[in-house]
C-alpha cells in the first residue's frame, strides 16, 4: 500500500499512475475513488474563512479549536451537512446562524418539510437569514463581517461555509478520461480508459429511476458503487442497479427521513400532515410502485423503503394502508415479496 | 466448507391476531426495565397478516458495511451482529443499509440497537406460546455431511432443479465406499457427464430402466465374494422405479438384498419431453396427458409405490423432499445403517420445467406438496409407520395446485376430486401410523434382523 502520496496524473497507455514527488507506478486496474472537494462560491473574501466545506474528522478537530471560547458561528449553505453542524453546535449551546440561498433542505424535502426543521432550529436559537447570498467576506479584529447580498450584514465569530460538493478531478486533467462535472462511468463503473474504474462522490453514474447521469454524495451510494467496482475489477461482471438519493435528518428527538423521487406530473402521491405536531408523510408512486417517500416524526425502516423502491415491489392495493400505516404496511411488502408470500 | 450458525427463525404469518409475548420478553430481557425491544410484532388485519420480524444476522451485514464508526460488528464466534453502543453515533445510516429492516433507531437515546439473540439465549424464543420461533441450529445439517462436494460444478440440469440438489446432498450423505447407481433420466445426464468428463467423482453405474436392482444384485454378490462389503445406492427417477423397472425392484425386495434404492420422483418422464408416468397425479397436464377438446389431463389415479414398498416387509421405507433436508438426511442415515434388506426412499422432487413452474419455486412447490399433505413425509420401519412432519392444519390443495402450470386448467370439481384423494391417501397413513401406536401391535416377523 502506498500511503501518504498523491497521485497527480495518470499515464493511460504505460498503465502508470504518476506520483507528486515524480515516482510512477503499474497498475492492472485502477479505481478513482478520489472524493470530492468542497464547492468554493465565487466570494470576494473566501481566502480568509477557515473552514469550506466540513468533509473529514480534521475538519471536526479543528472547528472544536477554534470554537474555544467563542459564541458564534454563522453557516453559509442549507443543505443537509450544513444543518447537521448546526444541530451539533446548538446542541453544544452555541449560537448560530444560517444564511440561505433559498430555503433549507430544499434536495430533500418540500417547503412544508423545510419550514418545520427551520421552526424546530429557530426554537433552539438558531437565526435565518433566507434569501440571500454572501457577496463579501471581511476580517476584523479577529471577527468575521459578512456582506450580504440584499444590503444587510453581520458579524460571527467563526463561518463556515457548506455550499455543497464537487468531484476531486483535476489530478485528471490531459488523460482523456470522460468528465462532465465527475468521472462518467457505465452500470459496472467502468470509465471510457481501458482498466480504469471509478465510485464515490467523484463520479456521475446512472440513477435508479431514469438512467441519467448524475452525482448522488451519499454514503449509500458510495458504498453501493465501491461493490460493483470491486467486482468488476476481479473479474466478476456485476451491475449497479443505480443510485437512489436519500438522506436521514435526527434533530432535536425529530427525524426527517427523504429517500427518492419528489411529486411530479403523472405521478400519484399521497400525503398526510398534521399541522401542530408538524408529523407528516408523503408516498411518490409510479403507477404500482413507489418511486419516494418523506416522512417527519413518522416510525419508519428507512431501509425497507429503500427495499420497496429497489425491488420494485408491487404496492398495488395497499397504498392507502401504507399511508395509514407506514411501518406494519412496509414491514409486510419486504416480507410477503422476500418470501413470495401472497 | 461454509460454517452456519445459530440463527433465530420463525414461521411467517403463523401469529395469534392479538398476541406480542416475543415482544414484551426482548423488552424485558435485562430485567423488569422496560427497552426497546429488538423483535417487531407485524399485524396488517386489512389483509389477516400477522408474524413477527426481526434481525437476520447477515453474513455480509450492509449495516456492517456502512457504519462510519466501525461500531457494528459481526462476530466471528457466533455469528451475531451486535452494536457497540460506545461508538454509536446515532446517524441512523444502519437503518437505511438495512433493507431486512432488522436495525433500529432509538431517538430518546440517540442510538441504533438491533437484537444480539440474547447471546445465544433468545428470550423471544422462551415466550413464544406456540412454538413458532426457535433458535435454530443452521450448522446441525452440515456437520452430517461430508466436506467434499461429489458433484462436479456446473451442472447439466435444468435451472432451479430439485431433483439436484436431492441428488447432491445424497452424494454428500452417503460419501465415499459406495457405489452409485442409475437408469437413463435427468439425474443420469448429471451423473455421467458430458463427453470424456465425468459429472461426479464416486463410482457410478448406468443401467437401463429394467435392470437396476438386478445389477446392483450381480455387484453385491460379485464384492461379497471377493470379502469386500460395499454400500450400493440407486439413484433413478420414477419412470424407472415406479414403471419399467418395478417388478426388478420387488424382485429384490423380496430377496432381501441389501442396498439403498432411491426414486427421485418428478411425476413423469421429464428427461424425454414430459410423459405421464404412473406417478402424475389425477388431472395433471403432460405430453401425453393433453388438456383440450374432451381431454382434461390424466384420468387414472397415481401409484404410490412408498407404501407398495413397505408392504414387501423389508427394513425402511421412508418419503422425503428437498425442502425438509436435514429430515431427508437422517432418513439417509438410518438407510446406511440397514445391513439386513433393501432400504426404499421416495424424494418427491417437483420439475419447475415439466410442470410449468416459475424456476425459482422448487423448495417452495416441495414444502406445499407437504403442508397440503399432498406429500406426507412418514418413515417405515421394521413394521411400524410414523409422521416424521406432523401437519396439523393442512392447507388445501388449491394452495399447492394455483402455483403450478400443469393444474392450470383446474376446475372446481377436479380440484375437489384431487383433494379428496389426498385426504384418502393422508387417511390411509394416520390409520397406518395409529396401528403402529397401539401395544397390541408388534410385528415379531418384521422386527427382527434377518440372516443373510
Amino acid at each position: 500500500m502506498a500511503k501518504g502520496k498523491e497521485v497527480v496524473g495518470l499515464k493511460v497507455d504505460q498503465k502508470e499512475v504518476i506520483y507528486q514527488d515524480g515516482g510512477r507506478e503499474q497498475y492492472d486496474s485502477l479505481l478513482i475513488a478520489s472524493g470530492s472537494e468542497p464547492m468554493k462560491p465565487p466570494i470576494r473574501g473566501l481566502e480568509t474563512v477557515g473552514f469550506i466545506g466540513f468533509h473529514t474528522i480534521k475538519d471536526s478537530r479543528e472547528l472544536s479549536k477554534k470554537l474555544d471560547g467563542k459564541k458564534e458561528v454563522t453557516l453559509y449553505g442549507g443543505g443537509m451537512v450544513a444543518l447537521e453542524i448546526a444541530t451539533a453546535l446548538l446542541e453544544r449551546g452555541l449560537k448560530v446562524k444560517i444564511i440561505v440561498r433559498s430555503r433549507i433542505a430544499r434536495g430533500y424535502f418540500d417547503e412544508q418539510g423545510g419550514a418545520f426543521i427551520e421552526l424546530i432550529l429557530r426554537q433552539q436559537g438558531a437565526e435565518f437569514y433566507g434569501g440571500s447570498k454572501i457577496d463579501e467576506i471581511r476580517e476584523i479584529k479577529g471577527r468575521t463581517k459578512i456582506i450580504l447580498s440584499d444590503g444587510r450584514s453581520l458579524d460571527t465569530d467563526v463561518l463556515i461555509v457548506s455550499a455543497g460538493i464537487e468531484p476531486r478531478i483535476s489530478f485528471l486533467a490531459g488523460t482523456g478520461i470522460l468528465i462532465n462535472r465527475g468521472v462518467l462511468v457505465d452500470k459496472q463503473m467502468r470509465t471510457n480508459l481501458p482498466d480504469v474504474y471509478a465510485a464515490g462522490d467523484v463520479v456521475e453514474a446512472f440513477d435508479f429511476f431514469f438512467g441519467q447521469a448524475g452525482i448522488n454524495a451519499i454514503t449509500p451510494s458510495a458504498i453501493q458503487q465501491g461493490l460493483v467496482a470491486g467486482a468488476n475489477m476481479a473479474g466478476e461482471k456485476m451491475e449497479d442497479k443505480g443510485w437512489i438519493p436519500m438522506n436521514l435528518f435526527k434533530f432535536f428527538g425529530h427525524t426527517a427521513f427523504s429517500i427518492g423521487l419528489s411529486p411530479r406530473p403523472s405521478y400519484q402521491v399521497l400525503k398526510k400532515k398534521d399541522d401542530p405536531s408538524g408529523i407528516s408523510k408523503e408516498f411518490v408512486f409510479q403507477e404500482n410502485r413507489l418511486a419516494g417517500a418523506r416522512f417527519i416524526d413518522v416510525d419508519i425502516d428507512p431501509g425497507i423503503l429503500r427495499y420497496l423502491i429497489e425491488e420494485k415491489v408491487d404496492i398495488g392495493e395497499f397504498k392507502e394502508e401504507l399511508l395509514e400505516h407506514p411501518q406494519e404496511t412496509s414491514r409486510r411488502l419486504m416480507l410477503r415479496s422476500e418470501q413470495n408470500w401472497s | 466448507m461454509v460454517r452456519f450458525y445459530k440463527t433465530l427463525h420463525w414461521k411467517q404469518n403463523l401469529c395469534p391476531p392479538d398476541c406480542s409475548a416475543c415482544e414484551q420478553a426482548c423488552a424485558h430481557r435485562a430485567g423488569t426495565e422496560p427497552m426497546d425491544s429488538t423483535i417487531k410484532m407485524i399485524h396488517t388485519p386489512g389483509d389477516n397478516f400477522h408474524s413477527v420480524m426481526t434481525c437476520l444476522q447477515c453474513s455480509e451485514p450492509s449495516c456492517q458495511e456502512i457504519c462510519p464508526t466501525g461500531a457494528i460488528l459481526k462476530s466471528k464466534e457466533d455469528g451475531v451482529v451486535r452494536i457497540l453502543q460506545t461508538k454509536c453515533i446515532g446517524c441512523g445510516m444502519c437503518t437505511m443499509a438495512c433493507p431486512y429492516g432488522g436495525v433500529y433507531f432509538s431517538p430518546e437515546k440517540n442510538l441504533a440497537y438491533k437484537c444480539d439473540t440474547c447471546d445465544g439465549k433468545p428470550k423471544c424464543v422462551e415466550a413464544c406460546p406456540i412454538h413458532i420461533l426457535d433458535f435454530f441450529d443452521g450448522d446441525r445439517i452440515s456437520r452430517y455431511l461430508s466436506e467434499e462436494d461429489f458433484l462436479s460444478p456446473g451442472t447439466r440440469a435444468c435451472s432451479g432443479c430439485p431433483a439436484e440438489l436431492g441428488l447432491r446432498h445424497t452424494l454428500r450423505t452417503i460419501g465415499r465406499g459406495a457405489i452409485f447407481f442409475g437408469a437413463p433420466g435427468c439425474m443420469t445426464t448429471l451423473m455421467t457427464g458430458l463427453g470424456d468428463r465425468a459429472g461426479n467423482r464416486l463410482p457410478y453405474f448406468s443401467c437401463l430402466f429394467t435392470n437396476v436392482p438386478s445389477t446392483m444384485t450381480g455387484v453385491h454378490r460379485y464384492y461379497k465374494k471377493i470379502g469386500r462389503n460395499v454400500k450400493l445406492v440407486a439413484f433413478v427417477g420414477d419412470g424407472c422405479a415406479v414403471d419399467i423397472g418395478f417388478q426388478a425392484l420387488s424382485g429384490a425386495a423380496e430377496r432381501g438384498e441389501n442396498f439403498i434404492f432411491i426414486c427421485y420422483d418428478n411425476e413423469g418422464y421429464m428427461n424425454t419431453g414430459n410423459q405421464r408416468s404412473s406417478t402424475t397425479p389425477p388431472h395433471a397436464w403432460t405430453n401425453t396427458t393433453p388438456v383440450g377438446g374432451e381431454y382434461r389431463g390424466k384420468e387414472k389415479n397415481s401409484k404410490y409405490l412408498p407404501l407398495i414398498m413397505a408392504f414387501h416387509g423389508i427394513p425402511y421405507v421412508a418419503t422425503a423432499t428437498v425442502a425438509y433436508l436435514e429430515d431427508y438426511v437422517q432418513k439417509l442415515k438410518k438407510a446406511m445403517q440397514v445391513k439386513d434388506g433393501l432400504v426404499y426412499i421416495h424424494l418427491l422432487a417437483p420439475c419447475p420445467t415439466g410442470w410449468r413452474a416459475p424456476i425459482e419455486s422448487g423448495i417452495e412447490l416441495s414444502r406445499m406438496a407437504v403442508e397440503t399433505n399432498y406429500f406426507p413425509l412418514w418413515e417405515y420401519e421394521r413394521g411400524r409407520f410414523r409422521f416424521t412432519q406432523e401437519i396439523s392444519n393442512p392447507k388445501p390443495i388449491s394452495e399447492y395446485t394455483k402455483l403450478i402450470g400443469k393444474f392450470s386448467h383446474l376446475k372446481k370439481n377436479e380440484i375437489q376430486d384431487l383433494q379428496e384423494s389426498v385426504n384418502d391417501r393422508v387417511n390411509m397413513m394416520k390409520s397406518l401410523v395409529e396401528l403402529g401406536q397401539t401395544h397390541e401391535y408388534k410385528s415379531k416377523s418384521l422386527n427382527r434382523e434377518r440372516k443373510r
